[in-house]
């Protein structure tokens, strides 16, 4: 026989002795228990229907929305960048610096072509030596040099960076 | 009815022939108290009656592994246990980006439940009962409702010393006695 507390119980407290607590308040379904054992599926090895994805598959699922979020991310940086490319600077010079005003090489001029005979003479002799210097450094056959320096330079080229030097062309031109 | 000792059963279950009918023998002796003991921590029905096979079907499948070190029973009770809180984990990381945790949903959706019958009393218990962090849950659940627990079976089942256990317990009691008075 179960032996009472001698202890009394505080009024508010949880009196742990008092059986209507300790009647079990959940119920299940008529014939639970006893249809339990029938619902074993031993054989398929069949476990509860709230399945969750196996870890492995979970793992890869979670990265893959990872790695969509941080590619709509970069398109949406990138997108956001171009959308919003400033007016000004929108002139570079020959070294890709930004300007934020055309240079007058960059405005289109009509070149005086009787000024170009002058032009070039003083041109050549500018630019070769320029593009000469670096480029022995680094290239050792003689013809390759020749073909660097002389390949892809237009008089239209040599006049314009000229005139972004600071030349005044129509002086350069000048013939006494 | 006599009931099967555990030797039986497992002498039952090692013999081919009869090993169906002493896996059934098995499920019969313990399914109650197994299915209470979760039921009581998933509070769900169909979440309990889900674990229940998932434990059964368990030990069906690793029965030959047990080493009788300790006895079938507490081995059973293990392996409940640790179905029940991995569900448990899975549930929580569910309600992670909720605003109410899970423990709390349960307690507020547990008055409409069709399978709970308690009285306001009994529902106000086990709402203080669900706001119980898991491990305190587990020991005031096992000991408060099955009186034939004792901590040093509990500390055989849950692997924690008695004294913790006991700790455990008192500090589970002290918290749902100031839920129930509100103070």
């Amino acid at each position: 026989m179960k032996t009472q507390k001698s202890h009394s119980h505080k009024p508010g407290s949880l009196n742990t002795d008092d059986p209507q607590l300790k009647e079990n308040p959940f119920q299940v379904p008529d014939q639970y228990f006893e249809k339990f054992i029938d619902t074993l599926d031993l054989q398929q090895n069949k476990g509860r229907k709230v399945h969750f994805l196996p870890a492995v598959r979970q793992k890869v699922k979670r990265y893959s929305v990872a790695a969509v979020l941080i590619g709509l991310v970069s398109v949406g940086t990138i997108l956001f960048f171009m959308m919003n490319k400033p007016e000004t600077g929108q002139y570079s010079d020959k070294l890709g610096r930004i300007q934020d005003t055309p240079k007058r090489s960059q405005v289109k001029q009509p070149v005086d072509t009787s000024q170009k005979a002058g032009v070039l003479s003083v041109a050549r002799q500018t630019i070769i030596p320029e593009v000469k210097t670096p480029a022995k450094q680094n290239v050792t056959n003689d013809n390759s040099i020749e073909t660097l320096t002389n390949e892809g330079i237009t008089d239209d080229d040599i006049i314009e960076y000229l005139i972004d030097e600071g030349f005044d062309v129509i002086d350069l031109s000048y013939q006494p | 009815m006599i009931e099967n000792s555990d030797q039986e059963i497992l002498a039952l279950i090692r013999d081919n022939n009869s090993r169906r009918q002493g896996f059934n023998i098995l499920v019969q002796k313990y399914q109650k108290k197994i299915y209470w003991n979760i039921r009581r921590m998933v509070v769900n029905h169909d979440d309990a009656d889900d674990l229940c096979q998932e434990v059964f079907i368990k030990v069906f499948r690793y029965l030959e592994n047990y080493r009788a070190d300790s006895s079938l029973y507490t081995w059973i009770y293990r392996i409940s246990i640790n179905e029940t809180l991995t569900f448990l984990k899975q549930k929580q990381k569910r309600f992670f980006f909720s605003l109410t945790d899970y423990e709390h949903q349960l307690a507020n959706t547990l008055q409409a439940d069709p399978w709970f019958s308690g009285n306001e009393i009994q529902l106000r218990l086990q709402k203080a009962i669900l706001l119980l962090p898991e491990k305190q849950r587990l020991v005031f659940n096992m000991k408060y409702f099955d009186e034939e627990m004792t901590f040093e079976k509990l500390s055989e089942v849950l692997e924690t010393s008695v004294g913790a256990l006991k700790a455990s317990y008192h500090h589970a009691v002290k918290k749902i006695e100031k839920e129930l008075t509100g103070v």
